[in-house]
C-alpha cells in the first residue's frame, strides 16, 4: 500500500485500511487485516498496525517524522529492502485497489472526513452527540444492523422546514422533468 | 457498467424538452446525477429495460431524514452530495450508458442508502 501511495502519513494510512478493510466486510464479511479498529483522535485506528509498521522499517518501509500541515507527523515511504511481499487474494487485491483508486490523490483531512462518514463511524459520532463524551479507545463495530444504519445514515437537518419543503418541491419537479423526457423519447 | 451504487450522470438535454413544451419560457435544467439503488441481477438481466434510481443533489444545506450524505469523491461524485431516498424513480437502461458513468460508491455507502431506503418505504424492521 505504501508502494502504491509513494508517501503517505501514518493518519492517512490509518483511514486508507479503515475504509479497504470496511469495503471487504461489506462485501465479503470479513476484513482483510483482521485488525481490532478503535475510534482515536482523528478516526479510525488499528492499533496492531504501529508494532508492525517498526518491524518492517528500514526493509519494507521507510519511516520518518517531518512536518505535515502544522505538525510533525511519522511518513511511511517504500523502504530499500523489502524481505517479502504481500500474498493478497484476488478479490483482496481488488478491493485495495478500488480504495486506493479513490482516496489515492486526497488529502489527510479529505480521507478523514470519507471515514468519519461511514456508518460505524457515524453511529460512534451519533453516541458522543447524545452522551456529550468522545468515544476513545472505543471500538469501532463492523457489524450493525439495518435500522441501526438507517437511524445514523441521514446527516442532522440544518435548514429550517419551510426551506427544505420548498427545496424538496423543486426536486419534484426535477424528477418529473426526467421522466416525462424518458416517456417522450421511449414512444418516439 | 450497470452495477448497484453506480452513479450516473443525466445531462441536462434529456431533461428538457416536455417541460418546455409546455412553457416555452421555461428555464434550461442543469445535468443531474442519480444512484443504481437496484439488484445486481436486475442490473444484469437483459430483459429487464429499467433500473431504480435516486436522485442526488449537491444542495446538502437542505438535508433531512431521507437524505444520506455521501462525500465527494466516492461514487465519482464532484462535491459532497445527498443521496434522496424519497425521490426514487425509474431509468432506461439505455440511457444509463458507459459515457454517463462517474462511478461507483463505496459498499458502506450503498449500504447507508439501502437502508434508508427500506426505512422510507417501511420494509425495514420497527418502521
Amino acid at each position: 500500500m505504501v508502494e502504491a501511495l509513494g508517501s503517505v502519513s501514518v493518519t492517512k494510512l490509518q483511514k486508507v485500511l479503515y475504509l479497504a478493510d470496511l469495503e471487504h466486510h461489506a462485501l465479503t464479511g470479513t476484513t482483510m487485516t483482521g485488525a481490532r479498529w478503535v475510534r482515536y483522535t482523528h478516526g479510525p485506528m488499528a492499533k496492531a498496525l504501529l508494532p508492525s509498521t517498526q518491524v518492517m522499517d528500514g526493509h519494507e518501509i521507510e519511516v520518518s517524522n517531518e512536518p505535515v500541515g502544522p505538525y510533525d507527523a511519522r511518513v511511511y515511504r517504500p523502504g530499500p529492502a523489502p524481505r517479502f511481499r504481500p500474498n493478497l487474494a484476488p478479490e483482496e487485491k481488488a478491493t485495495l485497489d478500488r480504495i486506493l483508486a479513490l482516496v489515492g490523490q486526497l488529502t489527510t483531512k479529505d480521507v478523514i472526513a470519507l471515514a468519519y462518514n461511514t456508518a460505524p463511524m457515524r453511529l460512534l459520532q451519533r453516541i458522543e452527540g447524545e452522551t456529550g463524551q468522545i468515544q476513545l479507545d472505543v471500538e469501532i463495530p463492523f457489524e450493525l444492523d439495518e435500522a441501526t444504519i438507517a437511524d445514523v445514515a441521514s446527516p442532522e437537518p440544518a435548514a429550517d422546514v419551510a426551506a427544505v419543503v420548498a427545496f424538496k418541491r423543486r426536486e419534484r419537479e426535477r424528477v418529473r422533468d426526467l421522466q416525462e423526457a424518458a416517456v417522450a423519447r421511449a414512444s418516439r | 457498467m450497470i452495477a448497484p451504487g453506480a452513479v450516473f450522470e443525466i445531462p441536462a438535454p434529456l431533461a428538457d424538452p416536455p417541460q418546455q413544451a409546455r412553457n416555452p419560457n421555461a428555464p434550461a435544467r442543469a445535468r443531474r446525477w442519480v444512484l443504481v439503488v437496484s439488484n445486481k441481477a436486475d442490473c444484469r438481466d437483459r430483459f429487464l429495460e429499467t433500473n431504480v434510481v435516486v436522485l442526488l443533489s449537491a444542495q446538502t444545506e437542505y438535508a433531512y431524514r431521507h437524505d444520506v450524505l455521501i462525500r465527494r469523491p466516492d461514487g465519482g461524485i464532484e462535491r459532497d452530495s445527498i443521496a434522496q431516498t424519497d425521490l426514487v424513480f425509474v431509468v432506461e437502461k439505455v440511457e444509463l450508458t458507459a459515457d454517463r458513468l462517474r462511478g461507483t460508491v463505496m459498499a458502506d455507502t450503498l449500504r447507508q442508502v439501502r437502508a434508508k431506503l427500506a426505512e422510507t418505504l417501511g420494509i425495514s424492521p420497527g418502521a
